[in-house]
């Protein structure tokens, strides 16, 4: 039979008050054990610190500790449970909150999009342009190519998004025709 | 109906199923606080503690591990958090906790020198060590149930249990 040092005794000791031993490695401890008041000794010893460990347990606090321990903690479940609550609707209130001030901002703040120089009726902003274009490059008739062009430009464009001052505007197939007075 | 349907029936929104689980785990939830703060309102608070956030969790809990290794892994955090603050009892505070008019004073004093002897070695070792003797030797888990409340694997739970008996027994020395 192999023979196994007291460290390894102790070792196997533990293991096998623990969780036990496979039947080769108990019979190796026992043969250790018979020989060795030592270790004879150690688990004994052992064996009693961990039954002294388990029996040291408290008392159960009786049937009054459980009772309140149950309404006491649905007290507490409840209490958290509107604070909960309370948490999304302040975040919901707070999303609401934050679109209506975006809303605000942008339709109460002086911002209308069918005033915006990119939507709407361009003929009542285009002579101003071509006005600045002229004071810019220069006077009519001696009109420069810019104001010529742009004049062009926003005219075509006019007819195409439509008009409400009710003037006639010039077609963009009539204004091709037209004559380039700087040529 | 097990753990895992009342977490599913939990979250379709029955409450009286969080009801049910409190049912069954708060005795032995509680009772294995108590071991280790040894205050009843301290353990109670504690273990309420541990199922309010199991509460608030339960939507985001993800079941890889079973409900009740879940709860007892934010009860000990719970625990941890708790001793960290806390100070050490004093020997005529454990005499009073735990008063036998049976015994005269001098045998009461000497036997509870024993207990404050095994419990102050306890309370020496490393915390998981303590813990994982705590959850083995009281609550009878396996090493795998332990690993997955305390972290680590199985085999360094093993390993921290065995570590904890050598130096107890170091600690205690012979004849305890």
């Amino acid at each position: 039979m192999k023979t196994i040092s007291c460290a390894n005794a102790t070792d196997l000791i533990v293991r096998d008050l623990d969780e036990g031993l496979s039947t080769l490695d108990k019979s190796i401890l026992e043969t250790h054990v018979q020989g060795c008041l030592h270790c004879q000794q150690w688990r004994e010893e052992t064996a009693g610190m961990l039954a002294s460990i388990a029996a040291d347990v408290p008392e159960d606090p009786g049937d009054e500790f459980w009772k309140y321990y149950e309404t006491s903690l649905h007290a507490r479940l409840a209490e958290a449970e509107p604070r909960n609550s309370w948490g999304f609707f302040w975040k919901a209130l707070g999303a609401v909150a934050f679109a209506g001030t975006i809303f605000a901002v942008i339709w109460l703040g002086g911002f209308d999009p069918r005033s915006h120089p990119l939507h709407g009726d361009k003929v009542s902003w285009s002579p101003a342009l071509i006005q600045e274009l002229e004071q810019l490059y220069g006077p009519d008739p001696e009109e420069t190519l810019t104001s010529t062009l742009a004049r062009d430009h926003l005219v075509a464009f006019t007819d195409l998004a439509g008009t409400s001052s009710g003037e006639e505007v010039p077609g963009w197939f009539e204004v091709e025709d037209e004559p380039n007075q700087l040529l | 109906m097990n753990d895992a349907d009342l977490v599913n029936a939990f979250r379709r929104g029955e409450a009286e199923a969080f009801s049910e689980l409190v049912r069954r785990y708060s005795k032995p939830l509680t009772m294995m606080i108590l071991r280790i703060v040894r205050d009843q309102e301290e353990a109670k608070d504690l273990s309420q503690t541990a199922f309010l956030k199991a509460y608030e969790g339960l939507p985001r809990f993800a079941g890889v591990s079973s409900f009740k290794t879940w709860l007892y892994s934010i009860a000990m955090n719970a625990v941890k958090d708790h001793l960290r603050k806390k100070r050490p009892l004093m020997i005529t505070e454990v005499l009073e906790k735990f008063p036998d008019p049976v015994e005269s004073p001098g045998e009461r004093l000497d036997k509870e020198r024993q207990i404050m002897k095994l419990r102050r070695a306890m309370e020496e070792l490393p915390q998981k060590q303590r813990f994982t003797v705590q959850l083995r030797i009281y609550e009878g888990l396996d090493y795998k149930e332990i690993a997955e409340i305390l972290g680590g694997s199985a085999g360094s739970a093993r390993g921290n249990f065995f570590q904890a008996v050598k130096s107890l027994r170091e600690k205690l020395g012979s004849g305890q």
